[in-house]
């Protein structure tokens, strides 16, 4: 039985663009994709693009531990408004997802949220970066994905350890370039002018050629988070010219703003790795473009009212993304958008190994995990409005151009021009 | 004229802003040196100040130039306030505000304070100093110190020597002076010195030996005694062998040449033995003239409609 039909629009996914309708049956996958298709419930989607839902390999939601700032009903309502159908959860939550215990507990918030939470562990217990969590038992409870959030407390030779141990499970490590309590910003002129405490882009660069090596030793699967630096993105490229198992992402803050905003003095402004400058911003924008960055991911990070309304210095790093990175990709990279879906839900839906349903080529049978999306619409974001509980979007008030129009999930409607359904 | 109602860094004022205070200051130091110092210009004005980092010498200048100007001063010190209970920067703000304040002289650990208050109050807001970022009512002090001395700040030659990266007093000291149309040279240690100052209008000189020679102006900085605990500088010993002013080194200075100081002074590190008392060292002036100043500051920023020529002391005739 059809449940509806997305009526009008062209589908646009990994093996190309059609005009073409699409039929999503009571199951909730895909029945049929084709011209002129009949049903009671239809939706519109003339002039627009029909395409897989976006995954983000990099969220932080604040559920378990403190809900106030955000929670997984609150992060995936941001996230399907922002024209995602899976987002890959980081596990510094409180407690930190580090044992079988913590991810039964996530996966049994599963049922709060509007679309498809994947989890990813700790690599360390607590995240303390001293011990191993049981890497095996978790990844035996379907995690496919662990990561490390403070460089900081953890020496190379146990990142080691972690990658070599993992590699027998067929999991990804993921790992961001960045030490925090290091500095507050890029370390330049701006950091110079104000005399706030910088982060020279160079200890980036050492980190990653650290990283890059060890996924070269140990043969594991290497997803390097946030990477600020062209340069960076050189030595990870050279990497995969030499064969080793290596992807990265970059966050579309990083390539929209620069570390000129922290003039502003405002704390959305401060995220980790920090904004760099221009000349950066400018070439990795052009990496991305020739397809150097495998993901778009956002790195969506709530800060309370109270904390975004600290000092630059005293303030805790992160900015939400989930409900403005589409259109800022949209319209601060220079790119067709099937290369947008590409990097924002193709290649992260393979990055986090949810690739059977999500991502790549629409096709009858799979899961309706779908978009529809206005390419030419123009908004602008309003903190007030969004969905997220948290109140640091560093891009609230822009003018932003494409629009996510309706959102599926497994075949249910979650957004419908724009609003959420449930 | 300024392009706010505030005072929060130099580029508040620009070069126009700071002739305006040095010229306001000209009468202020006449009214500090009546017999009675006072004057009803702000009677009525309430002028908070909020200092989140212990000062002595710049909450204590600052009060002394609101109460001769007769405003109201209201003293929050964070040792006992609600700030130690947790209070947010945000509430303690909003409360001041709420009592009714048309200046708030704040200074602050962070950079940026200033700036980010002024969404949650009307008051003018006065910076006595954010972070490493500016302390621009000590600029205006050594703008009109050096004035009073020298003639004017044009022209001259002033080296700026020791802790620039963490100094407030060097960030803000490079824009006023430069503004005015000085040849600002700074002598550091590589370790102290910000990492990109190419866009800064000043020269690096690397030996102090070098620039001491063609300063007319020699300006040295507080060393910050935990610079060393971080290893910035080998050993406090070091740094005055090659930065520290000492009298050996005081004689290459050229004979109308003056020593300055912020202060507080280490005695013994950046300035030793008899330096700070010889008759070209005007530290002390750089004090009496802070309180003038932040006299024509606070007229500036709340003095509209009080006319200088009618501002007699209290209890004496006109003329």
């Amino acid at each position: 039985m059809v449940n509806l039909v997305i009526k009008g629009g062209t589908v646009l996914d990994k093996s190309g663009s059609r005009k073409a309708d699409v039929a999503i049956g009571d199951d909730g996958n895909i029945s049929q994709i084709s011209a002129d298709i009949d049903g009671e419930n239809i939706i519109d989607a003339a002039g627009c693009i029909v395409s897989s839902g976006l995954v983000d390999l990099n969220s932080h939601f604040c559920q378990p531990g403190n809900e106030e700032v955000e929670t997984i009903e609150s992060g995936t309502r941001s996230a399907v408004l922002g024209g995602y159908t899976a987002v890959m959860l980081m596990p510094h939550t409180s407690p930190v997802i580090d044992s079988a215990a913590a991810v039964k507990e996530m996966q049994s918030l599963r049922s709060e949220a509007l679309c498809h939470i994947e989890l990813s562990g700790s690599l360390t217990l607590d995240g303390s970066g001293k011990a191993l969590s049981p890497i095996g038992e978790m990844a035996e409870l379907g995690v496919r994905f662990f990561t490390h959030s403070n460089l900081s407390s953890l020496d190379l030779s146990l990142l080691r350890r972690a990658m070599e141990y993992s590699s027998r499970f067929n999991v990804t490590i993921g790992v961001t370039p960045f030490v925090a309590g290091n500095g507050h910003m890029n370390e330049g002129d701006v950091s110079s002018d104000l005399g706030i405490r910088g982060v020279a882009i160079e200890e980036e660069e050492i980190l990653i050629y650290q990283f890059v090596k060890m996924a070269k030793l140990t043969g594991a699967r290497v997803h390097l988070q946030q990477i600020t630096s062209p340069k960076a993105i050189e030595i990870i490229s050279a990497a995969k010219a030499d064969g080793v198992s290596i992807t990265c992402e970059v966050s579309p803050h990083h390539f929209a703003l620069t570390d000129e905003e922290v003039r502003s003095y405002r704390s959305v402004y401060k995220v980790a790795p920090p904004l760099r400058s221009n000349r950066e911003v400018k070439a990795i924008k052009k990496q991305i473009t020739s397809g150097q960055v495998d993901a778009i991911a956002t790195c969506h990070a709530p800060n309370p009212q109270h904390e975004v309304d600290l000092p630059f210095e005293e303030a805790p790093y992160g900015a939400i993304g989930l409900e403005t990175a589409f259109a800022v990709s949209i319209t601060e990279l220079n790119l067709p958008l099937h290369k947008i879906l590409s990097a924002m839900s193709w290649v992260p839906a393979e990055i986090a190994g949810i690739e059977a349903t999500h991502g790549g080529v629409l096709s009858e049978g799979r899961p309706g995990n779908l978009i529809v999306v206005e390419e030419g619409a123009k908004w602008s974001p309003s903190i007030h409005q969004m969905a997220s509980r948290s109140a640091n979007s560093p891009f609230d008030g822009h003018l932003l151009q494409g629009k996510i129009k309706h959102t599926f999930v497994n075949g249910e409607a979650v957004v419908l021009d724009g609003e959420t359904q449930r | 004229m300024t392009s706010t109602n505030h005072i929060r860094g130099v580029d508040d004022l620009g070069k126009d802003g700071i002739l305006e205070i040095l010229e306001l200051s000209n009468h202020f130091l006449e009214v500090s040196n009546r017999r009675i110092p006072k004057v009803p210009a702000l009677r009525g004005k309430t002028v908070a100040s909020l200092f989140f980092e212990d000062s002595t010498r710049t909450r204590l200048s600052f009060e002394k130039a609101a109460k001769r100007l007769s405003a109201d001063v209201m003293n929050f010190s964070v040792s006992s306030s609600s700030v130690k209970k947790g209070e947010s920067l945000r509430d303690t703000i909003e409360t001041i505000s709420s009592m009714g304040a048309e200046a708030i002289v704040v200074r602050h650990k962070s950079v940026g304070v200033p700036w980010i208050i002024t969404e949650w109050t009307d008051a003018s807001i006065v910076n006595a100093g954010d972070g490493a970022h500016e302390h621009p009512t000590q600029s205006l002090a050594d703008c009109y110190t050096i004035t009073r001395q020298l003639g004017s700040v044009e022209g001259k030659r002033i080296v700026i020597v020791g802790d620039i990266k963490h100094s407030r007093v060097a960030r803000s000291n490079v824009k006023a002076f430069s503004a005015l149309g000085a040849k600002v040279a700074l002598v550091a240690p590589p370790t102290l010195l910000p990492s990109s100052i190419d866009n800064w209008p000043v020269d690096v000189i690397e030996d102090f030996d070098v620039a001491i020679k063609e300063a007319d102006v020699l300006y040295l900085l507080r060393m910050q005694l935990e610079r060393q605990e971080e290893s910035l500088v080998p050993s406090l010993r070091e740094y005055t062998n090659f930065y520290g002013l000492t009298l050996d080194r005081s004689q290459k200075l050229q004979k109308s040449s003056v020593i300055m100081h912020p202060g507080p002074m280490n005695r013994g590190v950046e300035i030793t033995g008899d330096v700070p008392d010889l008759p070209n060292a005007l530290i002390t002036n750089q004090v009496g003239n802070g309180v003038i100043v932040r006299m024509a500051i606070l007229y500036h920023l709340l003095g509209s409609g009080v006319a200088l020529s009618g501002l007699h002391s209290e209890g004496e005739e006109d003329g």
